[in-house]
C-alpha cells in the first residue's frame, strides 16, 4: 500500500509540535518538511536576532548559506523529529520553493539564480544528513521550476498614465520561451548534481505546477523534459532527477494518467489534495471528489504511482518514496489534515485491493516497525488509535 | 451608500469568538520556552487591511468579521508570480456577518496601528503631491508634512485607544482638530481627510466580533491581499445585500460558489478588486475573474490575474537581450505590457478558460438600447455575467447628461444583475413590460453590488470608444462581452444577426409571435416594417426578435410551434430562453389565410444544479441556417 505523508506547510504549528501532533493523531503517517516556514523562522530565536523579527528573509537566502543550515536549520529539524533506527523513518522528503532557479536574464538575476542553486545543493546535503541520522529514508528534495517571466523584468516603468484614482505606472514583462527555460534549467541541474558528492541515495523531484506562467506546467513540458534527459549532455541527471507528481496539479493541468505512463519511470514522490478542478484552495482529499473507486479523479494517477517498480533498470537507481503527501497550503485546521489522511487511507486500501484483483503487481509495503509493533489485521504501526485511519 | 435595513432574518446570538489579530482559531498559537506567545505573522495585516470601505458601500457599516483564516487563493497566488514576493502568496479570508445589534461598538486601536495609519497617509500624500504638481497638495511642503507627522505621533501616548459609536468620525475628528492650525487650506484638508478615512476604515468599519453583538445573516467571505491597502479584496464570495436580495424586481447572477472556493455552500456572487500596483493586472482581468468565478459552477476555469495578463496580452519579440550564460536570447524572448486588455484580448483569454465569450459592439440607437436590455435580461436570468466597457470619467462622474465629459481611460465592469423599474414599455399585445432601470454592477475599482442606472451605464459605454480616431468603425458603439458556459455554441446576438441577414423581399414577414397572449413581462417584440410595428411599437429600424420564456407559451400556442414542440414540451420545467424567427405568408392554396412557422435559433436552460451540464442547445431549423 502507498504510504501517507503530510507536508508541514499544511500547518502553522512549529515543527516539534507538528510532529508530535501527527504521531499522536495519525500514527504511521510520515511528513515532508518544508524549508522554511515563517513559524519555523520564528521558532529559532537566534536566527531572528540575526535577520530581525519583522519579516522572514527568503528561504533561498537562508538555505543558500551552509553555515546557517548547519548551525540553525539542521539542529531545529533534528530536535523536533527524533531518529528512528529500526523502523520507518519519519521524513519522506524535503520540500523547497526556490523559484529563481530558472532565471535567465539580468545581472541581479544571476545572483538570485546562484543563490537558488546553492540553496538546492544545501537542501540535498541536509537531506543526506537526515538520512544519515535515521530521520529520513531517502534523500528526496522537491523543487519547483520557476516562472517563464523574469523577475527583474516585471516592473520596468515604461510610461505613466493618469487614472481617476491617481497616476499609475505601466510595467512590462519579459517572458522566455518554455523549452529554452527547461533546457537551461536542466543545464543548471547538471551543475548541481555534479557538485554534490554524497554516498547517500538522493534525488531532486521536479514539481509540475498548473498555470500558464509556470515553466513546468503541463504535458508539453513533461515531454520536453523526458526527451531532453535522453540526450548525452544531460546524462548526469539520470538517477538523480525525477518527478514529484502532484495529483491535484495533474488534474488541473489536464495531464492524463495515460500521458504519465511515458514518464512513470521518473516518478519519485507524490502530493495530493482535493480541488474542484481548478486551483481555488487546497482542500482535504475527499471533500470535493468522492474517494469511491468508480468516480475518483485521483485514482488513475495513484494507480500509475502504485505500479512504479523502484528496481526497474529504466530508473537508473532513482529513489522512490512510495508515499503521497497531503498538501493543504495555508491551512490552519488540524481536523482538515486528519480528514484528508482518513480519505487517503481508504483510497490506498481500495487501490491495493483492486490492483490485486486486476493482476497488477503489488509492491512490498514500506519498511515496517519491528516485531510486536504491528497491528495484526491492518499491518500498520500501532502507536495509538488515530482518527486519521477511520474511514 | 448607507442603508438602514429592516430585520428579515432571526438574529443569531454570538456563538463564535475570535480575535481579529489571531487568524488561526483552530490551531492554537504556540508558546516559546519562556511562555511567550508567538506573534501571528498575519496579525498586523489582519488588523490593518481596509476591507471596510468597499464592503460598506454594499452592506452599510453594520457588518462584523467573525473569523479570519489564512488561505491559498488563486488570485494572490498568481499575483505573487508577478510581484515575486512569496510573503504575499497567502491571503487572509475574513468571514463576514450582518450585524443585527451592536449597542456599544467599542473599537480598540493600538498606538502602533495609528502610527502606521499616519505613515501610510503621509506616504500617499507625498506620492500624490509629487505626481500632480498642480493638484491641491502641491503646496504641502515637507516641513508641513513633518509637523503633521509630529501631531500624529503626539496622539500616540502609549497603550490603546478606545472609540465608541461612529469611530471613524471620532478618530478623524480628533486628528483633524489637532492639525487645524497647521493645514488651513480646505482642499488640502479634504484630501488628507479622505486619505485618512481610507486608511483607518479597516478595523473601524469591519469589526472583529465582540460579545454585545448579535449576528444576522452570513454574508460570505473576502480573501484579502496582505500587501494592498487600496485594493484589498483579491476575491470575495458574497451574499447580495438585503436591499437586492429581497427586491423582487432584481435578478442577479448567483450560484453556489462557496464550496468551489473552499468554504461551505451558499448562494452568492463573486467579486474581485484589481491591484495595478503589485498584481500584474488591471480592471479587465479582475472583471474576467468575476465572470469566470460566477461560471465556475458550470465548468469555467478561474485563472489568476497575472495569468490572464500573460495569456491575453499581445506578445512582441525582444531582440538583443543576452541570457545569463552569454547566449543570445533572440527569437526566444517576448515582452508584453502589464496593463488592461482590449476587447479582442479579453476574448482570447476567456477562450482559454472553458467558457464561450461573445463580444458585441452595439450602435447606440433606441432600438438597440432595447435590444441590449433584453439580452442583458436573458443573460442574467440564465446566470451568465457580462462585461461592460465604459469610459472611466463618465462612469465615475455624476455630471448631467447634457455635458460632454472629458475623455477618461477605458474601464471594464461586470454586469451581475438587472433591476426593473416602474416605467413600462407598451408591447404589441397591449400589455406592458417593465424596462430595466438599473444594472447591478461589480466594479473592480470600487465595490460590489453597485446600482447604476441603465442610462448611465450605456452612456458610459457609448463614450468608451468616443475618441477612437484610429478606428472610426468602433466609435459611438457600446462594447459588451457576454460570457456563457461552454455548452452554449452560439450566442443570442449571433442568432439575431442571422435573422437580420435573411432575405425578406418576397414575404410579408415579421419575426416574432403575433399573438398577444405570448407577451409576458420578459418578452419583447421589435417589429420591422409591418402594420403591427406601426400600431404597437415605436421601432422602425430593427427586425422583430422575440425573446421568450418557455413558461410564457400556453398549450394552444405550442400547437403552433411545430418546429419546437418536441423540445418545448419535453424539456424540463425550467426557464428556457428562445430567440425565434417566425415567418408568415399567405397560403397559396387558400388565399386570405396565413400560415407560419417558428424557427428556434437559440435555446438554453437558465438554471441547473452545480456540476450538472446545462442543456443548452442550438436548434437551427432548415430555413434559418446562416
Amino acid at each position: 500500500m502507498l504510504d501517507r505523508s503530510v507536508i508541514t506547510s499544511s500547518s502553522s504549528l512549529p515543527l516539534a509540535k507538528f510532529f508530535s501532533e501527527l504521531s499522536e493523531s495519525a500514527p504511521g503517517v510520515f511528513c515532508d518538511v518544508y524549508l522554511f516556514r515563517e513559524v519555523d523562522y520564528r521558532s529559532i530565536r537566534e536566527l531572528m536576532e540575526i535577520f530581525g523579527r519583522r519579516k522572514k528573509p527568503s528561504s533561498a537566502r537562508l538555505m543558500s548559506d551552509p553555515a546557517l543550515v548547519e548551525r540553525f536549520i539542521k539542529p531545529y529539524i533534528e530536535s523536533a523529529i527524533p531518529p528512528v533506527a529500526d523502523g520507518p523513518r519519519p521524513i519522506c522528503a524535503l520540500a523547497t520553493h526556490f523559484s529563481s532557479i530558472s532565471s535567465l536574464i539580468g545581472a541581479n538575476q544571476l545572483a538570485r539564480a546562484n543563490e537558488a542553486e546553492a540553496a538546492i545543493r544545501n537542501s540535498v546535503e541536509l537531506a543526506c544528513d537526515l538520512v544519515k541520522s535515521d530521520r529520513m529514508s531517502k534523500a528526496i528534495v522537491e523543487i519547483v521550476c520557476g516562472d517563464l517571466v523574469e523577475t527583474d523584468h516585471r516592473a520596468l516603468p515604461e510610461r505613466r498614465i493618469a487614472t481617476p484614482v491617481g497616476e499609475w505606472t505601466v510595467a512590462e514583462a519579459i517572458a522566455v520561451d518554455r523549452d529554452l527555460k527547461i533546457e537551461k534549467l536542466m543545464l543548471r541541474l547538471v551543475r548541481i548534481v555534479e557538485e554534490i558528492n554524497r554516498d547517500e541515495d538522493w534525488c531532486l523531484a521536479l514539481e509540475l505546477e498548473p498555470g500558464d506562467v509556470f515553466v513546468f506546467n503541463g504535458l508539453k513540458s513533461l515531454k520536453t523534459f523526458g526527451r531532453l534527459i535522453e540526450e548525452p549532455r544531460f546524462e548526469a541527471l539520470k538517477g538523480r532527477v525525477g518527478f514529484n507528481m502532484d495529483v491535484a496539479h495533474m488534474n488541473i493541468s489536464d495531464v492524463r494518467d495515460s500521458d504519465l505512463q511515458e514518464v512513470s519511470h521518473l516518478l519519485v514522490h507524490a502530493h495530493q489534495c482535493d480541488t474542484p478542478g481548478q486551483h481555488t484552495r487546497d482542500l482535504p482529499v475527499g471533500v470535493w471528489d468522492a474517494v469511491v473507486p468508480q468516480s475518483n479523479r485521483s485514482r488513475p494517477y495513484l494507480e500509475v504511482l502504485n505500479a512504479v517498480d523502484p528496481s526497474s533498470s529504466d530508473r537508473c537507481g532513482l529513489p522512490f518514496s512510495r508515499a503521497v503527501a497531503l498538501e493543504l497550503e495555508g491551512c490552519r485546521q488540524w481536523n482538515w489534515i486528519l480528514e484528508g489522511l482518513s480519505a487517503m487511507h481508504y483510497q490506498f486500501k481500495q487501490l491495493d485491493r483492486s490492483s490485486v484483483g486486476n493482476g497488477l503487481r503489488v509492491h512490498e509495503p514500506h519498511p515496517q516497525p519491528g516485531p510486536g509493533q504491528l497491528d495484526q489485521q491492518e499491518g500498520r504501526p500501532v502507536r495509538g488509535t488515530g482518527a486519521a485511519d477511520e474511514v | 451608500m448607507e442603508t438602514e435595513f429592516k430585520t428579515y432574518d432571526e438574529p443569531t446570538h454570538l456563538t463564535v469568538s475570535c480575535h481579529a489579530s489571531r487568524p488561526c482559531p483552530v490551531e492554537s498559537l504556540e508558546t516559546d520556552e519562556s511562555g511567550n506567545e508567538f506573534d501571528c505573522p498575519f496579525a498586523f495585516e489582519c488588523d490593518s487591511v481596509a476591507v471596510g470601505l468597499p464592503l460598506a458601500a454594499a452592506y452599510g457599516k453594520k457588518i462584523a468579521v467573525t473569523l479570519t483564516e489564512p488561505v491559498g487563493n488563486i488570485v494572490t497566488r498568481s499575483e505573487q508570480q508577478f510581484s515575486a514576493d512569496k510573503s504575499h502568496r497567502i491571503a487572509l479570508r475574513k468571514h463576514i456577518y450582518e450585524l443585527e445589534a451592536a449597542p456599544f461598538q467599542r473599537v480598540r486601536i493600538s498606538d502602533g496601528l495609528i502610527n502606521s495609519f499616519g505613515a501610510r497617509v503621509l506616504s500617499k500624500v507625498r506620492r500624490d503631491r509629487d505626481r500632480d504638481p498642480n493638484g491641491p497638495l502641491a503646496s504641502l511642503d515637507e516641513k508641513l508634512i513633518e509637523r503633521i507627522q509630529a501631531v500624529m505621533q503626539g496622539m500616540c501616548n502609549g497603550g490603546q485607544h478606545v472609540f465608541e459609536g461612529s469611530s471613524i468620525d471620532e478618530l478623524s475628528g480628533s486628528f483633524f482638530r489637532s492639525i487645524d492650525s497647521i493645514v488651513t487650506d480646505l482642499d488640502q484638508r479634504q484630501r488628507l481627510e479622505s486619505e485618512f478615512r481610507k486608511c483607518v476604515s479597516a478595523p473601524l468599519m469591519c469589526h472583529s466580533i465582540q460579545k454585545d453583538f448579535k449576528l444576522g445573516r452570513y454574508l460570505g467571505f473576502v480573501d484579502v491581499r496582505t500587501n494592498s491597502i487600496y485594493s484589498p479584496l483579491a476575491l470575495a464570495i458574497l451574499v447580495p445585500p438585503r436591499h437586492l436580495r429581497h427586491d423582487t424586481t432584481v435578478t442577479l447572477v448567483q450560484g453556489n460558489l462557496g464550496k468551489i472556493f473552499g468554504a461551505h455552500s451558499f448562494v452568492s456572487c463573486a467579486y474581485s478588486m484589481h491591484d495595478p500596483e503589485s498584481g500584474g493586472a488591471y480592471c479587465a482581468q479582475a472583471a474576467m475573474i468575476m465572470g469566470l468565478a460566477m461560471l465556475s459552477d458550470r465548468g469555467a476555469t478561474v485563472r489568476g490575474s497575472f495569468d490572464l495578463t500573460h495569456i491575453g496580452a499581445t506578445h512582441e519579440e525582444v531582440q538583443g537581450t543576452p541570457l545569463l550564460d552569454g547566449e543570445s536570447g533572440n527569437d526566444r524572448l517576448t515582452k508584453y505590457p502589464i496593463y488592461g486588455l482590449s476587447v479582442d484580448q479579453i476574448i482570447t483569454a476567456l477562450g482559454k478558460c472553458n467558457v464561450q465569450p461573445q463580444a458585441e459592439r452595439f450602435p447606440i440607437s433606441r432600438t438597440k438600447l432595447r435590444l441590449i436590455q433584453r439580452l442583458l435580461v436573458a443573460y442574467c436570468e440564465s446566470r451568465f455575467p457580462s462585461l461592460l466597457f465604459v469610459d472611466s470619467n463618465v462612469w465615475n462622474s455624476h455630471a448631467s447628461t447634457n455635458q460632454t465629459p472629458s475623455p477618461g481611460i477605458g474601464h471594464v465592469v461586470t454586469v451581475i444583475g438587472i433591476k426593473r423599474g416602474n416605467e413600462s414599455i407598451p408591447t404589441h399585445g397591449g400589455s406592458a413590460i417593465h424596462s430595466v432601470s438599473h444594472l447591478i454592477i461589480n466594479d473592480p475599482g470600487a465595490a460590489p453590488f453597485l446600482q447604476r442606472t441603465y442610462d448611465h451605464c450605456l452612456r458610459s459605454a457609448y463614450y468608451y470608444n468616443h475618441n477612437n480616431e484610429a478606428n472610426p468603425d468602433l466609435k459611438e458603439k457600446a462594447p459588451l462581452i457576454f460570457i456563457a458556459s461552454n455548452s452554449v455554441k452560439r450566442h443570442a446576438a449571433d442568432c439575431i444577426d442571422t435573422t437580420e441577414k435573411r432575405d425578406y423581399s418576397n414575404w410579408e414577414k415579421y419575426i416574432g409571435v403575433g399573438n398577444e397572449r405570448l407577451s409576458t413581462d420578459f418578452s419583447v417584440s421589435l417589429v420591422h416594417r409591418s402594420d403591427i410595428s406601426r400600431r404597437f411599437c415605436a421601432f422602425r429600424e430593427d427586425f422583430t426578435t422575440t425573446v421568450l420564456a418557455k413558461d410564457s407559451l400556453d398549450r394552444d400556442e405550442r400547437f403552433w410551434l411545430n418546429r419546437v414542440r418536441t423540445f418545448v414540451e419535453e424539456s424540463p420545467d425550467v426557464w428556457y430562453w428562445v430567440v425565434a424567427g417566425y415567418d408568415v405568408k399567405e397560403r397559396t392554396d387558400n388565399p386570405g389565410e396565413r400560415e407560419g412557422h417558428l424557427s428556434v435559433l437559440w435555446l438554453f436552460s437558465s438554471v441547473g444544479e452545480h456540476g450538472s451540464e446545462y442543456e443548452e442547445r442550438i436548434l437551427l431549423s432548415e430555413n434559418t441556417e446562416p
